[in-house]
């Protein structure tokens, strides 16, 4: 494994049978609509999750006692081709309001001839986390559910 | 199979992540370590042996000293991690819109 390898994008795409207009409106309005609750970043369980649709808007989730947790912000807001969003959880696996340390993951919306949507994102830069990198995969093994999850991943693999 | 248990363990420390840290800006020798740090040239070494142990930091010989950067291995948790999370995500994303497709379709 060559750092490279390790820190190269995280990339997963999808087709969907609507519009890109449509695709990307349910991936940012309606986010609390289809997003797995059990990937959360606070200790309560999330009510909803949101993501403030322009430029500069926050990407957060409300737990059920009320508490918000941030999970980074809207870089660039581009309807219906796509959005760049910063991803700001540090080594504590909490927010960390200094950009500079955030990677960014990109969705982009690209209309097919079937009328359809291919649906992508990259999450990148994860270089940005610096040591913080090892740190979240130690959260990441310990708390929220994720072991369960990244087993099933090793099973897969 | 990744192991957890020793990672989270070294990263428990602040000395430990201090290295860390200290490293992730290049590969340093012990001493050089130290000079930066409050703690003793041994309780570096120490600190050393269980990142080493945790696969966070790999050594390499450099005449009589060893020189210590930080391993990527660590980082492929985190990108596995992610990987898992955006990849349910975009399944249940597709799940919706499916759903979502269908209900137009039946609209009068």
């Amino acid at each position: 494994m060559t750092t490279t390898d390790a820190l190269a994008p995280v990339r997963h795409s999808v087709t969907v049978p609507l519009d890109a207009e449509k695709a990307f409106e349910l991936y940012v309005d309606r986010f609390d609509s289809w997003w797995p609750h059990e990937h959360h970043i606070g200790d309560a369980e999330p009510d909803r999750v949101v993501i403030e649709g322009k430029a500069g808007g926050r990407i957060y989730e409300v737990g059920v006692d009320g508490s918000e947790c941030d999970w980074g912000y809207v870089k660039s807001y581009d309807p219906p081709i796509g959005f760049v969003a910063a991803w700001q959880l540090d080594a504590q696996w909490e927010f960390d309001a200094d950009r500079s340390k955030a990677s960014e993951y990109e969705v982009t919306f690209e209309p097919q001839a079937d009328g359809g949507t291919l649906v992508t994102l990259e999450h990148r830069n994860f270089e940005n986390h610096g040591v913080g990198g090892a740190s979240i995969a130690a959260a990441v093994a310990t708390g929220n559910g994720w072991p369960g999850l990244l087993q099933m991943y090793a099973e897969t693999a | 199979m990744i192991q957890f248990e020793p990672i989270f363990d070294a990263l428990g420390d602040p000395s430990r992540r201090q290295i860390l840290d200290l490293l992730a800006s290049g590969p340093r020798g012990v001493r050089q370590l130290s000079d930066d740090m409050p703690v003793s040239r041994s309780a570096v070494s120490q600190h050393l042996k269980v990142l080493k142990h945790a696969n966070l930091v790999t050594d390499t010989a450099d005449g009589t000293r060893r020189i210590y950067r930080l391993n990527a291995d660590g980082f492929e948790v985190l990108r596995s991690y992610l990987d898992i999370m955006w990849r349910d995500g975009l399944n249940a994303f597709a799940q919706a819109a499916r759903e979502h497709a269908t209900a137009e379709k039946d609209k009068p």
